[in-house]
């Protein structure tokens, strides 16, 4: 769960879909499919209008990354399996491991420490996060109302064990 | 007893449901103590395990799987006598009316989190235990297995606390990424009584044993069909969470000290909570459950077991479900009311209890004695009881409202009890009135959006709206429309499978 300073701004799905830079109905058709698991919409219901927190286009930045490299979209979803198995919780996020690394055979590895570059081989897609923080330097978000942080509370309530 | 083709396939059946993992393992002979072993249990040790007696062995329920730990079973252990009693004095205590309330337990505590009666097999040790065990047909992660089977375990120790009984080892031991302890196999020989261990079995009311192996292999069969579905696993898991943080943790920002002093009585609550699940998530009153966990002096106990009844019956549980929380009611009081009055009580008024009689908080006016009482002594106060009912109710809906109508419900909620308010509280359905505008100001909502998120609550079946005759604005603040609004009491289910793309 992104911390309270990260949720007070969020952008809406056209502008999120200009900043990561996939189309606009293709970018609706990841987040009704849940490939993008969304801070305040656990699931997007019909005519809703969903906002994005920082973390939720961090997250989808690196599936429009992996998906630019040539990634399928199988494939992806199948990483997003594993790492929903791995992390042993129900939302699932790249952006929660330090680095994803998966190998020629399909297998998943989460990094949380560091000593991640001992680790990367070659041909592996590297995602790079600072630019997207660049890009939201220039494009500020709007603050969430209120009720909406309360939303939160509520569920981190229902989450947490 | 020779070694048939037909008894390989049996101790396949029997690995494949309950020695899935096969290193490392334990075994017990009569000379020696249980002693782990770090090489594999082979086929031939688990036939002699099951034929021959002269060793038993205990497996691990969880293994490592990638990076992290998945559980094959899951297990409870609930010991009847001491180590150096003789067996027996305990046996009849186990196949008797301990043993009988200890099933009955577990399976109550599997039902509140949706886990099928059928899916538990319960096996007698041979010695002084009854082991329950779960065998989900493909392996879950470790810490949903761990999840389950601590609040089962402390669902059955809620159950059987007053016998002087509670759950010894609940499998998988460790929740987190470190190994567990190992399990005594069922059907093999008790080392230190000498006892065959044998599945029991609940039938007509009473356990009874089955028959030793290999006369039982049949079971087999019963065993491998309810073997429980993951998903199932899952969905327990998810209740099991979702019991144990009843109160939300609010930011200080907006936490009143009246609430911050509370914390005592909101866990005596959630104690409640965890223990009769279903019953109170209908109820989501936390001053009634804390009635619950308290009781009252004999001076009051008929007349707050009115209000309790009033409240079972405006959240809509059936007399069946009523008596389950009556009951705990019934123990909590000071004296222990006598189970046959207060049966009496709940059957002979149940049909004609009026809803209507549900405790009110105090208001203006002078409260009844019994109001006062509960006021004092089970009040957690308005902001968090108003947290609380929402909780109730959303952690269900969780998935199927836009998160504006989960704000606006919320906010409907902390109206009802009065927060920040100067009307007195209100009671779970009580009507609310309140104005468009009101709610558009506490929500930070605009107009388009709380209009979509009331139809959605309305669709939802979860609120009722409607606008009154006074469209002038006459006596409000903002001078616009009364409304009334008022959650549906009991919450309905949401539908089963919302489809993402409709």
């Amino acid at each position: 769960m992104p911390d309270r300073e990260t949720v007070l701004v969020a952008w809406g799905v056209p502008e999120a879909a200009r900043i990561i830079g996939v189309p606009y109905r293709t970018f609706r058709r990841w987040l009704m499919d849940g490939l993008v698991a969304l801070t305040f919409h656990p699931r997007v219901q019909p005519q809703e209008r969903a906002r994005l927190t920082v973390a939720d286009l961090a997250e989808a930045w690196c599936i429009a990354d992996l998906r630019r490299a040539g990634v399928s979209m199988q494939a992806i979803r199948r990483i997003l399996v594993r790492l929903d198995a791995l992390q042993e919780r129900e939302q699932r996020r790249l952006t929660d491991f330090k680095a994803v690394l998966v190998d020629m055979g399909g297998q998943v590895i989460g990094v949380h420490d560091d000593g991640v570059h001992e680790r990367l081989q070659d041909g592996q897609v590297r995602i790079d996060l600072e630019r997207l923080r660049r890009v939201l330097a220039k494009t500020p978000g709007e603050p969430v109302p209120s009720c909406w942080l309360d939303v939160l509370t509520l569920r981190e309530g229902f989450a947490c064990a | 007893m020779p070694e048939t083709v037909a008894d390989v396939l049996t101790v396949q059946r029997f690995a494949d449901l309950f020695a899935r993992v096969r290193r490392p393992f334990i075994v017990e002979t009569p000379e020696t103590p249980w002693r782990t072993l770090k090489n594999s249990l082979t086929d031939g040790m688990l036939t002699a395990h099951l034929l021959h007696g002269d060793r038993t062995f205990g497996v691990s329920l969880d293994k490592r799987h990638g990076s992290g730990r998945i559980a094959l079973n899951i297990a409870l252990e609930v010991d009847f006598g001491k180590r150096e009693e003789p067996l027996a004095e305990v046996f009849p205590r186990i196949l008797g009316e301990p043993g009988l309330a200890v099933v009955m337990a577990v399976h109550d505590a599997g039902q509140d989190l949706r886990i099928p009666e059928t899916a538990w097999c319960v096996s007698w040790t041979g010695g002084r235990s009854l082991h329950f065990w779960l065998t989900p047909r493909e392996p879950v992660p470790q810490e949903t297995a761990y999840t389950v089977a601590q609040a089962i375990r402390e669902g059955v120790d809620a159950r059987i606390a007053e016998r002087d009984l509670c759950v010894c080892h609940a499998w998988p031991t460790n929740g987190g990424t470190g190994k567990g302890m190992n399990i005594r196999l069922p059907w093999g020989r008790h080392q230190q009584t000498g006892q065959v261990a044998r599945f029991v079995n609940l039938r007509d009311g009473a356990l009874d044993l089955r028959d030793p192996f290999p006369d039982d292999v049949e079971y087999l069969e019963t065993l491998e069909r309810n073997q429980l579905d993951p998903e199932v696993l899952r969905t327990a898991a998810t209740l099991a969470r979702h019991l144990e943080p009843v109160r939300p943790v609010r930011p200080s920002r907006t936490r009143p000290a009246a609430a911050q002093a509370t914390v005592e009585s909101e866990t005596a609550g959630e104690r409640i909570e965890r223990s009769l699940l279903m019953q109170t998530r209908r109820i989501a009153r936390p001053c009634i459950l804390n009635l619950l966990e308290n009781g009252v002096p004999e001076g009051y106990r008929h007349d707050v077991a009115l209000l309790l009844r009033s409240e079972l019956v405006h959240c809509g549980l059936t007399p069946a479900d009523a008596w389950l929380v009556y009951r705990r009611y019934m123990t909590a009081c000071t004296p222990v009311w006598e189970e046959a009055d207060a049966r009496r009580d709940l059957e002979a008024n149940w049909s004609k209890t009026d809803p209507a009689l549900r405790h009110l908080c105090p208001g203006r006016g002078d409260p009844s004695p019994v109001t006062r009482y509960i006021h004092t002594h089970c009040c957690v106060g308005a902001e968090t009881c108003g947290w609380r009912r929402a909780a109730a109710a959303l952690v269900a809906w969780n998935d199927h409202l836009s998160v504006d109508a989960t704000a606006l419900y919320l906010t409907l909620c902390l109206m009802e009890t009065g927060h920040c308010e100067e009307w007195a509280p209100l009671r779970p359905g009580d009507t609310i009135h309140t104005t468009a505008a009101d709610l558009m100001t506490r929500c930070r909502l605009g107009r388009k959006d709380l209009e979509r998120a009331r139809a959605d609550l309305r669709e939802a079946g979860l609120v009722e709206y409607r606008p009154t005759g006074r469209p002038d604005g006459a006596g409000t603040s903002t001078g616009s429309r009364h409304s009334l609004y008022r959650r549906i009491i009991p919450v309905p289910d949401p539908p089963a499978k919302p489809d993402p793309k409709s």
